[in-house]
């Protein structure tokens, strides 16, 4: 085995806190307020397919290069138009995490830090980690899952006292036209991020499955957020939907006994270590279309100025923070054209060309069909 | 390489013994040490004359008077043996278990500077080189730097022939290999690389061999010049080749399929790959009862989590993160600290620094002193800076909690001291949120770093639980049934099939 | 965050990182990188430029809004 390989368990938690990255602090909620459940379970439903679709796509050529297998399946001028779409959007993509995480940190915990330097320095971080290879990052992950579950688990315990079974009614009550928004903001992000998560997988050692693999980060990010959703429903309430960061305010109620009042701490450390990983994540995927672009064998020289270029994306974002809650709540719609319908395209073209591929073949020379005798 | 001790190929000018000793004298000219005796056999029918030549100090007289000198003088030699009288002396007269004949003035040279006798004979271009090496070395003591309570206590010493066969006598099978190497090139040091070979990894050892050979250095006093020759990551100051001195531990790093490297003149052998879970085990954790050993390692890995981000960890809370501490512990540090002047940052990375100083000239005091300067250090710098309000109280506090649980793991010194200041640096910069991102930052590092090829930490190849009994507890040895994958060639350590012995 | 904190922050970063990274490459004889690496560096101090400078850069936000206003007329 290779000391670069990837194994199937790191990957799945580099998935895990791919997927858990940004909605952990935010919470996540939509306008169908304590419905949002329900959305959540929905979108988990719908991404099964979509994270098929990415391991056909994986799966389509060995070598298991995403952006290569897009170029091979869709031609060379559409598939690169393609993967220049991808590589736009994960930047765009980076730049927005990477600024709501600092808007976080700034507007909770330290007011006077400026936002650019929280994200110069998980940038740096980010950047050197990247610079030591993929597999630095995925063993990061799972190191750290073990601290982001214990974490989510010791907030909703403690949490128990405050919770109100009655915030979560009525059940299902929600217009079914704000369900369908929420269903769909909930399956755009962060479930449909996962194009950006395919990249990795050319990473993963060759006797790893990959539909497994992602599936079950999938649905154990599925498990965390939802764990957390409720948590917030639960303690929270209405007030739910009407506070930005959700669950920092959910945690902020526990209180054990008179000496550990404030234990966003641990809310603190799980935020600032998915951040980290899907920072991660999503550099690492502009980097490697940006490489497939350019025609590059390694992508590690290419690492610092994507990192600097998404570093000066980040205040280009947004003027003021209200444009930024506008731009989240809206990503969805400009994001699912790239995140489903691209991904879906390119297969449909990949196997259609397999097809005739195959059709082709046997017309060659006959294979005779007793070669293997018992 | 055109140096002035190079004399590759030379031989010795004639058969003429006259001429030979002059030769000789020339090269040694100045060194007064070198002993020239001449001696001349008149048994036989014709007078025959040898000369020995040795450097005083290096030898056993003993055994020069009595295996050399004496047979050479009493033994009856036939007459006009010529070139042949060399190989009769050698063959039987001599009463020396080593004895070469030779013609090269290189190995002659080499052999007199190491103890060796040369002897020449008249009429013979050969000379011989005997075996009396007598100089006077350290006994062989327990190491000061790696004590045991319950357990052997031989270390090393300075020769490597001793601490070959104090290697050996723990493994006795044909199966360990011995192979020398020389460094230097004036010192001309011996080297020896150990190995199992039937349990070894033979890419770490083709990798260690092919590093070796690219050294081109001066002199090699100490193994330390190998280590930073050979290093995965030069600049890293991650330890990623193991030392030690205590033939045991090398014994058992050995059965578990690493090379030792052994030099002459210094007690600290090599071991290679050096994972990072080996800065956490001590030697005792083998030879007491398991349970405590892994109450004895746990303890440790939490002693350098402490050590690492205590002073990190005071600083971005007071300063940054006010409201998480409990608020009688606020008001308590709140007023420890009035009247204080500096900054809190400024604080720790004082009296960081101080215990630094404390620390290092402590080290090297003889006795008496080296107590003075403790109690000094207590009183004067922690007592009296406190009630001068220099720093406040729960500072000293938390930095004497750095130094004891930094003097508990004594490998991971130099790490441990760089990283602290860095992380101090990180948690002024962005408080809690700065030390996490300084953490991410060294496990980046050590995650990336290789020792020969083998990644240095635990988490990488997972699967089996057998790869994990020696790492974070030590399991009971009749639980030990095979050896971690990726350390050796050979998985079967023992045959009892892990079951309890009863 | 005014802009010349932005400055001081940013610039010793971005200096550093650059060049860093240039060097490596030129260390390496991989001239090939060049292609891509200067080009982003220079986009990237022209677009810090505007932003120490105050320049009214429209943002990423307000260009989509605009996107979208084309759409849903």
């Amino acid at each position: 085995m290779n000391r670069t390989d990837i194994s199937a368990k790191q990957m799945e938690a580099t998935v895990v806190l791919f997927l858990v990255g940004s909605s952990l602090v935010t919470g996540g909620s939509t306008r169908a307020k304590q419905d949002t459940w329900f959305c959540i379970v929905a979108a988990m439903i719908l991404v099964i397919p979509m994270v098929w679709v990415h391991s056909e796509i994986l799966n389509l050529y060995p070598g298991r290069n995403y952006f290569e297998n897009i170029i091979c399946a869709a031609g060379r001028p559409a598939g690169t138009v393609i993967c220049v779409l991808i590589t736009l959007y994960a930047l765009v993509l980076g730049a927005v995490v990477l600024r709501n995480f600092s808007e976080f940190i700034h507007l909770v915990n330290m007011v006077e830090t400026p936002i650019i330097m929280i994200a110069v320095s998980v940038m740096v971080v980010v950047i050197y980690t990247l610079s030591n290879g993929l597999y630095v990052l995925a063993r990061i992950s799972k190191l750290m899952l073990l601290l982001l579950v214990v974490s989510v688990t010791v907030t909703i315990v403690l949490a128990y006292q405050n919770m109100d079974a009655s915030h979560l009614k009525p059940v299902l009550q929600s217009r079914p036209a704000d369900l369908l928004r929420g269903i769909v903001s909930s399956f755009s992000t962060p479930y449909c991020e996962i194009i950006l998560c395919a990249p990795m997988f050319g990473a993963m050692s060759r006797n790893a499955k990959i539909f497994p693999t992602f599936l079950k980060g999938v649905f154990f990010a599925f498990l965390i957020l939802l764990a957390a959703n409720i948590r917030n429903t639960l303690v929270l309430g209405y007030l739910d939907t009407t506070v930005n960061y959700s669950s920092y305010e959910a945690v902020s109620v526990i209180q054990i006994g008179e000496f550990f009042t404030r234990v966003e701490v641990l809310i603190g450390i799980t935020l600032l270590l998915a951040g980290f990983v899907k920072s991660g994540v999503i550099l690492f995927s502009t980097c490697e279309g940006l490489r497939k672009a350019a025609g590059y064998r390694d992508y590690e020289p290419i690492v610092v100025p994507v990192g600097v270029l998404t570093l000066t994306a980040v205040p280009l974002i947004s003027s003021n923070v209200s444009e930024l809650s506008w731009m989240i709540e809206h990503l969805p719609f400009y994001a699912l054209p790239v995140q489903v319908l691209l991904p879906v395209l390119v297969l449909v073209i990949g196997k259609g060309k397999k097809k005739l591929k195959q059709r082709k073949a046997p017309r060659q020379g006959q294979i005779p069909k007793k070669t293997k005798s018992a | 390489m055109n140096t002035s001790d190079s004399f590759a190929g030379a031989k010795l000018p004639s058969d003429r013994i006259e001429q030979n000793i002059r030769y000789l004298r020339d090269l040694f000219t100045d060194d007064e040490t070198l002993i020239f005796r001449r001696l001349v056999n008149e048994k036989g029918k014709q007078p025959l004359r040898f000369c020995l030549i040795y450097a005083d100090g290096m030898v056993n007289n003993r055994l020069i008077n009595q295996d050399v000198i004496r047979p050479v003088l009493e033994f009856l030699f036939k007459p006009d043996e010529g070139e042949a009288l060399i190989d009769t002396v050698q063959l039987q007269a001599m009463f020396s278990n080593d004895a070469k004949k030779t013609d090269s003035v290189e190995e002659l040279i080499q052999g007199i500077v190491y103890g060796d006798t040369v002897l020449l004979a008249e009429g013979c271009q050969q000379a011989l080189i005997l075996n009396t090496k007598g100089f006077t070395l350290r006994s062989i003591a327990e190491p000061e730097s790696e004590r045991v309570i319950c357990g052997p206590r031989e270390g090393f010493n300075e020769s490597i022939l001793t601490n070959l066969s104090l290697l050996r006598r723990k493994i006795r099978t044909q199966d360990l290999k011995f192979k020398f190497l020389t460094f230097g090139r004036r010192t001309k040091t011996k080297a020896c690389i150990c190995y199992m070979d039937s349990i070894v990894n033979h890419n770490v050892l083709t990798e260690l061999e092919r590093r070796l050979e690219k050294i081109d250095i001066d002199g090699m006093l100490d193994t330390n010049y190998i280590t930073e020759n050979i290093k995965d990551a030069s600049y890293s100051a991650v330890k990623t080749i193991g030392t030690t001195e205590r033939p045991d531990v090398v014994a058992a790093k050995l059965l578990e399929g690493r090379v030792a490297l052994i030099l002459d003149g210094t007690p600290v052998a090599l071991t290679v790959p050096y994972l990072f879970i080996e800065h956490f085990q001590a030697d005792e954790d083998y030879y007491i009862n398991y349970v405590f050993s892994s109450i004895d390692r746990v303890l440790r890995f939490v002693a350098f989590m402490l050590s690492l981000i205590s002073p990190a960890v005071y600083v971005a809370m007071v300063t940054f993160h006010q409201e998480m501490l409990p608020t009688p512990l606020l008001m308590s540090i709140f007023t420890s600290r009035q009247g204080v002047p500096f900054p809190t940052a400024l604080e720790v990375t004082m009296m960081l620094v101080v215990f630094e100083m404390l620390r290092e000239s402590g080290a090297r005091m003889p006795g008496i002193m080296g107590q003075t300067l403790s109690i000094v250090g207590a009183l004067v710098i922690g007592q009296a800076a406190v009630d001068a309000k220099i720093v406040s109280a729960p500072v000293v506090i938390v930095v004497a909690l750095t130094g004891i649980c930094g003097l508990m793991i004594t490998r991971l010194k130099g790490y441990l001291i760089i990283h602290r200041f860095f992380l101090l640096l990180c948690a002024c910069v962005l408080g809690l949120y700065g030390v996490l991102l300084g953490l991410l930052v060294l496990l980046s590092g050590l995650f990336g770093m290789t020792s020969f090829g083998i990644p240095i930490m635990p988490d990488v190849y997972t699967r089996g639980l057998q790869n994990y009994k020696d790492t974070y507890i030590r399991a009971p040895w009749w639980m030990m049934i095979k050896r971690p994958r990726f350390l050796s060639g050979n998985r079967v350590r023992q045959s009892g099939g892990g079951k309890k012995p009863q | 965050m005014t802009d010349l904190e932005y400055f001081m922050i940013f610039s010793p970063t971005f200096l550093i990182l650059a060049w860093l990274n240039l060097r490596k490459t030129y260390q390496l004889r991989q001239f090939q990188y060049y292609m891509v690496q200067i080009p982003i560096f220079v986009i990237v101090l022209v677009f810090n430029f505007l932003i120490v400078f105050e320049v009214p850069v429209p943002s990423i936000s307000s260009l989509l809004l605009k996107l979208l206003s084309h759409f849903v007329k």
